[in-house]
C-alpha cells in the first residue's frame, strides 16, 4: 500500500496517537519505516498535529489523547518544544518590510478599511477561482483528447513495426492487433481521495501514462511501477523529460501492459538533478474488462 | 552507528570501516546517498520505538541497525526483502524483546500524565533551545532559511494565507511546499536535538541568557 495516497489524515492521527487497534497499528509500524512515501506523509502529519496542539488548535478526544498519550513521551515533549520554539523564532525573525508599526487610531480605520478591501479582492479572487477550475477543467479535456491522440499514433506505430516484422514474430492471421490504453493521472493530493480505476481492455498491448507534475522542477525525472505493498519495483522508465499538458508539466511513460494484472499499483516519481529525490506517487487501480 | 560497529581493536578498524560502507551501500540500492539512507531509516526506526513509549529510541534504533549490519556482514547478501523493510523486522523484535525484558518500574504520582498540559521549560532550558534553533538555522542555505521560517509564521488563516503565497513566489503547490518544508524541518530537527543535548550535557559552559 502506499501511505501517501491511501491514509487519510484522521486515521494517520489517531496512529500517532495511539488510538488505532493493534493491527492497523501494526500495519502502519511497518509503512512507516519501509515505505517512503508513507514515511514522509506521517512526518508531515505530525508535525502538523503538534504545530495544532501549540496554537491551541486541538480540542476533545484528540486533545485528551495527546495531554494523555503523546505528552508522556520525553521525545515527544522534545518535539513539542521544539516546534513552540520555531513558532516564537519565526515570528521574531520576521523580515522588516513585514513588521508592523504601532496601531493608532487613525490607522485603525485605514486597516478596517484595507480588511473591506481585502474582502472584496476575496470574492473577486473566488470568482476568478472558479473561472480558472473551468479552464483547468477544459485544460483536462484538451490533454486528454492529445493524450487519445498519441495513443492512437503509438498503437499505428506498433502496427506498423508488426507488419514491417521489426524483429519480432509475425502475428497470426487470427490474432487481434494490440492496442495502446492511453491514462491520465493528475498530481498526486494529500489526504484521503479517489483512487483512479483503469478499466484495461482485452488486447491491450501498452500502457501510455501521462502523469501530471505538481511542479516542474528537475530536468529530467524517471518513474517506478511497483504493485501496492509489495518491495519489487516490476518496471521503470528511462529518464523523461517534462513537456506541456494541459496547461500544466507532465511527463509520458509507456509501460507493457502484460505488467498490470488487476490490483492496485503505485508509480512512482523521482525528480533527476544534482539530488534525486521522489517527488510524487500515483496511485491506481487497475481491473480488468 | 552502534557502538558494535564503532568498537574494536585497531587493527580491525579497517574491516569494520569496509563492512559499514558495504552495509551503507545495501541500504542505498544501488544510489549514493552519502549516508543520508542510513540516517533517514535511523530516524524511521528511532521514531517507531518513541511510538512504542520505549525509553531509549535512539539506543534501540542503534541496536536494530547494528544487528542488521552483522547478519549482511554474516551472510554477505540480504535477499527477498527491501533493506528497509528488513530493517524493520529487526526492529521490531528488538522491540519484542525490550518489551519482554522492561521491568516493572516503580513511578511516583508526579511522573504520570494527569492530562493537564506539560509544564513549559524553564528559562534557561528555552534559551539555549532558542540558540540552537538559531545555530542551526545558520547552517541552512538561505532559500531554505527563509522558507522554513516564513511557512511557519502566523496563526490559522494568516499562515494559510501566508503559505499559498510563499508558494507563489516559489512556483510550486501548497502540497509540495509542504513536502519540502517537511523535510527542512525533519533536518532542523535533528540539528537543534543534537545541539541541545550536547550543550545541556556540558553543563551549557558557553551559554549565558543576557536579561
Amino acid at each position: 500500500m502506499s501511505g501517501n495516497q491511501l491514509q487519510p489524515d484522521e486515521v494517520l492521527v489517531r496512529y500517532l496517537l495511539g488510538s488505532l487497534p493493534d493491527e492497523e497499528a501494526e500495519h502502519l509500524d511497518e509503512l512507516s519505516i519501509a515505505d517512503d512515501a508513507f514515511a514522509s506523509r506521517l512526518s508531515e502529519a505530525e508535525n502538523d498535529l503538534v504545530d495544532a496542539y501549540i496554537h491551541n488548535e486541538l480540542s476533545g478526544e484528540t486533545l485528551e489523547l495527546f495531554r494523555s498519550v503523546y505528552l508522556a513521551s520525553p521525545g515527544k515533549r522534545q518535539k513539542v518544544q521544539f516546534a513552540k520554539t520555531l513558532a516564537t523564532l519565526s515570528v521574531k525573525e520576521q523580515r522588516p518590510e513585514g513588521r508592523r508599526k504601532p496601531i493608532s487610531a487613525s490607522a485603525t480605520r485605514w486597516s478596517l478599511a484595507a480588511m473591506a478591501a481585502a474582502a472584496a479582492l476575496s470574492l473577486i479572487w473566488l470568482a476568478q477561482d472558479d473561472v480558472r477550475l473551468r479552464n483547468q477543467t477544459s485544460r483536462v479535456e484538451a490533454a486528454k483528447a492529445a493524450i487519445e491522440r498519441r495513443a492512437q499514433d503509438l498503437g499505428q506505430e506498433l502496427d506498423r513495426l508488426k507488419q514491417a516484422g521489426a524483429g519480432g514474430p509475425q502475428p497470426s492471421a487470427e490474432a487481434t492487433p494490440l492496442t495502446t490504453l492511453a491514462v491520465l493521472l493528475g498530481p498526486p493530493t494529500r489526504g484521503p481521495g479517489r483512487i483512479p480505476v483503469v478499466t484495461m481492455p482485452a488486447h491491450t498491448g501498452a500502457v501510455a501514462f501521462e502523469l501530471q507534475l505538481e511542479a516542474n522542477d528537475f530536468p529530467s525525472y524517471r518513474a517506478a511501477l511497483r504493485a501496492s505493498g509489495a518491495d519489487r519495483t516490476v518496471w521503470q522508465s528511462g529518464d523523461l523529460k517534462a513537456h506541456a499538458s494541459g496547461g500544466r508539466s507532465a511527463i509520458s511513460a509507456t509501460a507493457p501492459a502484460s505488467l498490470l494484472t488487476p490490483g492496485n499499483y503505485v508509480l512512482e516519481v523521482s525528480g533527476i538533478g544534482p539530488e534525486t529525490e521522489p517527488i510524487g506517487i500515483y496511485a491506481f487501480r487497475v481491473t480488468g474488462q | 552507528m552502534g557502538d558494535a560497529m564503532r568498537a574494536g581493536a585497531p587493527e580491525g578498524r579497517s574491516q569494520e570501516q569496509l563492512a559499514f560502507r558495504r552495509f551503507l551501500e545495501w541500504l542505498d540500492e544501488g544510489a549514493d546517498s552519502g549516508g543520508q539512507r542510513y540516517l533517514e531509516i535511523h530516524r524511521r526506526l528511532a521514531a517507531y520505538f518513541g511510538r512504542k513509549n520505549c525509553l531509549s529510541p535512539d539506543s534501540l534504533a542503534d541496536e536494530a541497525l547494528s544487528r542488521v549490519a552483522r547478519r549482511l556482514e554474516e551472510e554477505g547478501a540480504i535477499r527477498g526483502m527491501a533493506p528497509a523493510r528488513y530493517c524493520y523486522v529487526i526492529a521490531r523484535f528488538v522491540f519484542l524483546e525490550y518489551h519482554r525484558q522492561a521491568r516493572p518500574r516503580h513511578v511516583t504520582l508526579a511522573d504520570l500524565p494527569d492530562g493537564s498540559p506539560q509544564p513549559d521549560e524553564d528559562a534557561a532550558a528555552q534559551a539555549l533551545r532558542q540558540d540552537c534553533l538559531e545555530r542551526c538555522l545558520r547552517k541552512l542555505d538561505e532559500n531554505n532559511r527563509e522558507l522554513i521560517l516564513e511557512y511557519y509564521r502566523g496563526e490559522r488563516h494568516e499562515k494559510i494565507e501566508r503559505r499559498r503565497r510563499l508558494a507563489g513566489r516559489l512556483g510550486v503547490t501548497l502540497n509540495a511546499l509542504s513536502i519540502r518544508a517537511c523535510r527542512i524541518r525533519d533536518r532542523l530537527e535533528g540539528c537543534v536535538r543534537t545541539c541541545f543535548g550536547k550543550r545541556a550535557n556540558e553543563g551549557f559552559r558557553d551559554f549565558r541568557i543576557i536579561e
